[in-house]
């Protein structure tokens, strides 16, 4: 608005102007810092309480008083609670915990393990569907799509029937090769690739290179910021899935009756389910601690992530 | 080729003895035949094709066919396929096989026999608790969606005029995207939780009104368990609505950013020439040009609200509903806002209907997301400007 | 090397199953160590027959020769081309050097046998390509007998029955299947020839390859350090290095070689994509529309540089272009293309000078040639009612309609007796020229007339002049030459 102030008639109108320009800038600043505050109060909260000693803090609720969440009653007794196996309390006693360790190497084991799936059929499809001439590409193509209609609990209900009959229940096969095929990844994938000329598959034609050697050595380099955007999402919906983990892998293990294979999320839901003893800052350390590391992922691969996502709108 | 010789260090052999190998010649690899296109093409198909077949379209395909199977079971050691278990349950006609006075054996206690038909659809149509459960859905999706759109469009307009601290506000807004919709919900279930660590209560409390029971007629304050007022509709519904937008925010406002960066700038240069208000221009130009995304969203969300379970789930699990499967909530009596995709794993489960009731609703399920997404391509297809 | 095409077929069948012939029954050959330029409209089937020179699109039939092997039936990697596309398909993802050098990967030296295992494998898959072939053509002439008795029965009901309509419909079609049948039986004993003729080349190939392993294996007991020497078959990385370094050398882009394509200009995009087609040592260079991605001033100068870049290496080039001005500028030899086939293969000012037929004097030069309606009439030619020109030449065949065409430059300016009278509409001085736009009576095309700037005080003013064709081209109206 400033640099049109030479239009208004006086000086007065312009500074009018100007002020309004301003107090509308406030006020948008005002309107974005307040759902701002409404987006982040849950994580201040989770942060803060995940650190208070849970007495201090079952004290503040009961009281309202706001004393009882400084410094002096932080501690990392909850965390030590949540991840370890056992840990020992207050009092010195030797109790058990709620072993969130093993969690995060469950849920290592299975977003790893599904994303290579993920990623190595989605690009071999994607590759098939972009660059290869086939009778029935796009009938098979047009299917692929029309099954991102349909809703996942149509699947649900005779997945959860077959990897019984393939006897995965309890199983990491269950968590990783049911879902290891993403139509979306496929057709995100195939938009990529279709972008490349096709004058550098007939050169490297020329140069001596066969479809696979194209693949592995023009078109996956050429595609490699897409990839990377579908293994970190592919990374981030493993870790947060939750529905099919609960059918088929909430307990211990099928070869080892001793380890229990819960996923990070499944091991939160029990967490709240069975403590009874009510200490909700210890409940919130386990969100913190299934967060955080989310979190970390995100600072570091932002480009990535928002990119995919806008482009793509899926949660995983 | 004369001067096209390599470099002299390069050159070694001289062929004085009949060899063709001077090492300036160069050849191809050979290699075999190389594959026909659609032979490579199926052969990188494969592992996708696997995993397609055999956990996407044959659940697909076998959901559909078992909808329509009445007192369908899941026979031992029949399979997964629905005919097979179809058939097995044909012969397993039998619950409790008696010998008579002749010696002859007969059937004492039949068991249901499947058999085809559209009772699995009367059954969920005529089922309350469905019913419900499609009525809280709608009531959701019809007083969230658009409230997360508009608040997402208002915040992106104004994110995309300002240019300091952009980028911060541009993360904080997408934070939600990132966590873990479980742990957030849990959180949330304390933010509004009436006994301990019940902020808003507390906030409410502060400007001097009455505390809330949000969830639950059960809470623990301070190990003791209370028994409250039983909560209210409303007041479960704001929770619900409150935490769907503020995990839905995040992904439109992107969506809504990157729509907003694609727009020329000449426009706004145009109208501001014309003169034109700041409004005007927003309702004039930012909004028909941004309309591909806008339905985009609108589509999205709609299915995506559709399919809504594992927000209301977290935002309600809690000791009390929790006893035996941690599975299907729908607040404090169960089925207050049970969502449809509750409804469906509720049926999953239970010992009187099934899965082929589970499947039909399934299937009613698909029926209204297709109307959805018919209605809005129709009703948007005049009004939009790509 | 030479390039020699051979009844050169290329047919596409599109989605309904028509067919559309690109390139039809080609011949000409491209002497070794010549630059040519393929010139013809777009969709005249130019950069088909480069891509079948390459091996990208296989001929529908004929052969193509380099030398004295046929390559037709040869992958490309196996031919020994370098191929130049017009958008220069280079790898964004390597450097200009690892792009220079990703042909290299996938090339080798013979080693002690690998010429003649080469050529036996060569010699096998054109072997089974023509059996196969072969197969086919028996196939479908069994189909075809077949469906000819079939015919021949239906016309002889249908004219028992006097239904002489469905009669003649059959027959077109007998006539068809026959036709089409006559083909095959002529193409049958082709097969058939070549067949016996690989057959004793693959013997050949066969005793070459078991020679040389022979000597060889004396060569190991002999001399087991030389035979060492032999066997090397990968190129080391000092050997791509030193190639990459000469072929950027040549096409003058040394100081680029660590950058990414994309932070070139494109004529140095363009030399990086020359320097990768080089890097093989190809037999044959194939350019595909190689100037139309660059602005105009560095049109000129690569122009040169391709000249010079051929001269120097002495590969035989073939390149493939739209611009009339850039075939003559640079080809030793230009072939003129339309729908397909050829028009005229000439050194470029013979084909100026002397143009085959209407399209290629039309086609070739700027401004274009100026063509009127005339008439032969008892023997002489006629323009607007008064004689153009006497020659023994008309006196052949009848009276009728034909084309005079004339070079705008090929005027020369006498306003007394000139035979063709020309309104003047606009007058434009282009330094050193006169260009002169008007009409002729008669005439529906304007006429377009360049003479030098000197003579300008006796044009300007005048809305009347006249001019005398110094050269000019009789056609007739189908398009031949007859003067």
């Amino acid at each position: 608005m400033a640099e049109h102030a030479q239009y208004y008639a006086t000086k007065a109108q312009a500074n009018l102007a100007k002020l309004s320009g301003v107090v509308r800038k406030i006020l948008i600043y005002l309107f974005l810092t307040i759902f701002a505050l409404f987006m982040l109060t849950p994580f201040v909260f989770m942060v803060v309480a995940s650190f208070v000693d849970a007495d201090a803090f079952a004290e503040f609720t009961q009281y309202a008083d706001f004393t009882k969440l400084g410094f002096q009653n932080w501690t990392i007794g909850n965390y030590a609670q949540i991840l370890n196996s056992v840990y020992t309390d207050n009092l010195g006693n030797v109790k058990q915990g709620a072993n969130f360790l093993q969690y995060y190497l469950n849920t290592l084991i299975v977003a790893v393990g599904s994303t290579s799936v993920t990623v190595i059929t989605a690009v071999l499809a994607a590759f098939a569907f972009a660059r290869l001439e086939f009778k029935g590409k796009n009938l098979l193509f047009t299917l692929l799509l029309a099954t991102m209609m349909i809703p996942g609990e149509m699947m649900v209900i005779t997945n959860y029937q077959t990897t019984i009959q393939l006897q995965w229940k309890f199983t990491f096969a269950a968590l990783i090769f049911v879902h290891g095929v993403s139509v979306f990844y496929i057709y995100y994938l195939r938009q990529t690739f279709q972008q490349i000329p096709n004058e550098l598959y007939l050169a490297a034609k020329v140069d001596g290179v066969n479809d696979f050697e194209y693949l592995l050595k023009v078109m996956v380099p050429i595609a490699m910021p897409t990839i990377m955007t579908i293994v970190i999402l592919s990374l981030m919906g493993s870790w947060n899935s939750f529905i099919w983990p609960t059918l088929v892998a909430n307990g211990n293990w099928k070869f080892n009756e001793n380890y229990d294979m819960k996923l990070v999320s499944n091991g939160l839901m029990s967490l709240f389910a069975t403590n009874a003893n009510g200490y909700d800052a210890i409940k919130i350390a386990g969100s913190m601690v299934v967060t955080a590391p989310l979190f970390i992922f995100f600072i570091i691969f932002r480009k990535y992530i928002m990119r995919g996502v806008s482009r793509s709108g899926i949660k995983g | 080729m004369a001067k096209l010789e390599i470099a002299e260090e390069v050159k070694v052999v001289d062929s004085g003895d009949g060899f063709v190998h001077d090492t300036g010649h160069l050849i191809s690899k050979r290699r075999g035949k190389s594959l026909p296109q659609w032979a490579t093409a199926w052969i990188v198909l494969i592992p996708a094709m696997i995993f397609l077949l055999l956990f996407m379209f044959y659940p697909i395909l076998n959901t559909f066919f078992m909808a329509f199977i009445q007192n369908f079971s899941w026979q031992k050691g029949a399979g997964s396929f629905a005919f097979g278990n179809f058939f097995a349950g044909l012969q397993n006609f039998c619950q409790q096989w008696e010998i008579n006075d002749d010696g002859v054996k007969y059937c004492f206690i039949y068991n249901e026999i499947p058999r085809f038909g559209f009772e699995n659809f009367a059954t969920v149509l005529g089922n309350q608790t469905f019913l419900h459960s499609i009525w809280n859905t709608f009531e959701l999706v019809i007083i969230e969606v658009p409230l997360t759109i508009m608040i997402a469009l208002l915040i992106a307009t104004f994110l995309n005029g300002i240019k300091a601290l952009r980028g911060l506000y541009q993360t904080i807004f997408f934070l939600p995207y990132v966590t873990n919709t479980i742990a957030l919900g849990l959180v949330f279930q304390i933010i509004f939780s009436s006994g301990e660590g019940g902020i808003m209560n507390m906030l409410i409390t502060a400007l001097g009104g009455q505390p809330v029971n949000w969830l639950r007629s059960t809470e623990y304050h301070l190990n003791e368990q209370v028994t409250l007022a039983p909560a209210s509709r409303f007041h479960q519904g704001v929770v619900i609505v409150t935490y769907a937008i503020w995990n839905g925010l995040a992904f439109k406002i992107l969506v809504f950013m990157s729509g907003l960066a694609t727009i020329d700038k000449q426009y706004y240069d145009a109208a501001k020439i014309d003169g034109s208000s700041n409004f005007t221009i927003w309702r004039r130009i930012t909004l028909p040009l941004l309309s591909p995304q806008i339905l985009y969203i609108t589509i999205t969300s709609f299915i995506g609200a559709f399919k809504m379970y594992t927000g209301v789930m977290s935002v309600y699990s809690s000791v009390a509903t929790t006893a035996k499967n941690s599975f299907y909530f729908g607040g404090d009596v169960g089925t207050e806002w049970m969502p449809i995709v509750g409804w469906i794993y509720k049926e999953l489960d239970s010992p009187t209907a099934g899965p082929g009731v589970a499947a039909a609703g399934s299937l009613v399920l698909l029926t209204i997301i297709l109307i959805i997404t018919a209605v809005q391509y129709g009703v948007s297809s005049k009004r939009v400007h790509y | 090397m030479e390039v020699r095409i051979e009844n050169l077929t290329k047919t596409f069948v599109g989605r309904k199953g028509v067919e559309t012939t690109a390139v039809n029954q080609m011949s000409f050959t491209i002497p070794d160590g010549k630059l040519v330029g393929l010139l013809g409209p777009s969709g005249c089937g130019k950069s088909t027959t480069l891509y079948m020179i390459a091996g990208l699109h296989k001929p529908t039939d004929g052969h193509i020769w380099f030398g004295n092997d046929d390559v037709t039936n040869l992958p490309p990697e196996n031919r020994g081309i370098g191929l130049v596309f017009q958008n220069y398909a280079l790898y964004p993802h390597l450097s200009v050097k690892q792009n220079i050098q990703f042909p290299l990967d996938n090339v080798r030296y013979p080693g002690p046998f690998g010429i003649e295992e080469g050529h036996l494998a060569d010699v096998k898959q054109d072997m089974s390509l023509t059996q196969s072939a072969l197969q086919d053509a028996k196939k479908q002439h069994g189909k075809l007998e077949a469906k000819i008795a079939q015919l021949q029965n239906k016309v002889e009901k249908a004219v028992r029955k006097n239904d002489e309509e469905a009669a003649n419909l059959y027959r077109e079609e007998l006539a068809n299947n026959e036709k089409l049948y006559a083909s095959l039986e002529e193409r049958m004993p082709h097969y058939a020839e070549r067949i016996e003729v690989l057959e004793k080349e693959l013997v050949k190939a066969k005793e070459a390859l078991a020679d040389a392993k022979e000597r060889y294996a004396k060569l190991k007991v002999e001399d087991p350090e030389r035979a060492k020497e032999i066997s090397k078959t990968k190129l080391s990385k000092q050997e791509k290095d030193a190639i990459a370094h000469e072929m950027a050398k040549i096409v003058d882009i040394e100081q680029f070689l660590d950058r990414k394509p994309k932070e070139l200009s494109g004529g140095q995009q363009q030399r990086v994509a020359i320097a990768r087609a080089l890097a093989k040592k190809p037999r044959v260079l194939l350019l595909d529309e190689p100037l139309s991605n660059l602005d105009a001033r560095l049109r000129l100068q690569t122009r040169e540089e391709i000249k010079r870049i051929q001269r120097e290496t002495g590969i035989t080039t073939v390149f493939v272009t739209h611009d009339q001005e850039e075939a003559m500028s640079i080809s030793d030899i230009i072939v003129v293309m339309k729908l397909g086939v050829i028009q005229q293969i000439d050194e470029p000012q013979t084909v100026y000078e002397e143009p085959a037929n209407l399209f290629v004097a039309k086609f070739l030069g700027s401004p274009a040639i100026n063509v009127f309606d005339g008439a032969i009439k008892g023997g002489k030619l006629y323009l607007n009612e008064s004689v153009f020109d006497e020659d023994p030449c008309y006196k052949e065949g009848e009276d009728r309609p034909v084309k005079i065409a004339v070079r705008p430059e090929a005027f020369a300016f006498e306003n007394k007796k000139g035979k063709v009278p020309v309104t003047v509409s606009t007058i434009e001085h282009i330094g050193r020229d006169i260009t002169i736009n008007g009409c002729v009576s008669g005439q529906e095309n304007k006429i377009k007339v360049i003479i030098p700037s000197e003579l300008r005080k006796e044009v300007l003013g005048k809305d009347e002049l006249k001019f005398n064709p110094k050269r000019f081209y009789v056609f007739e109206e189908s398009g031949e030459r007859i003067k």
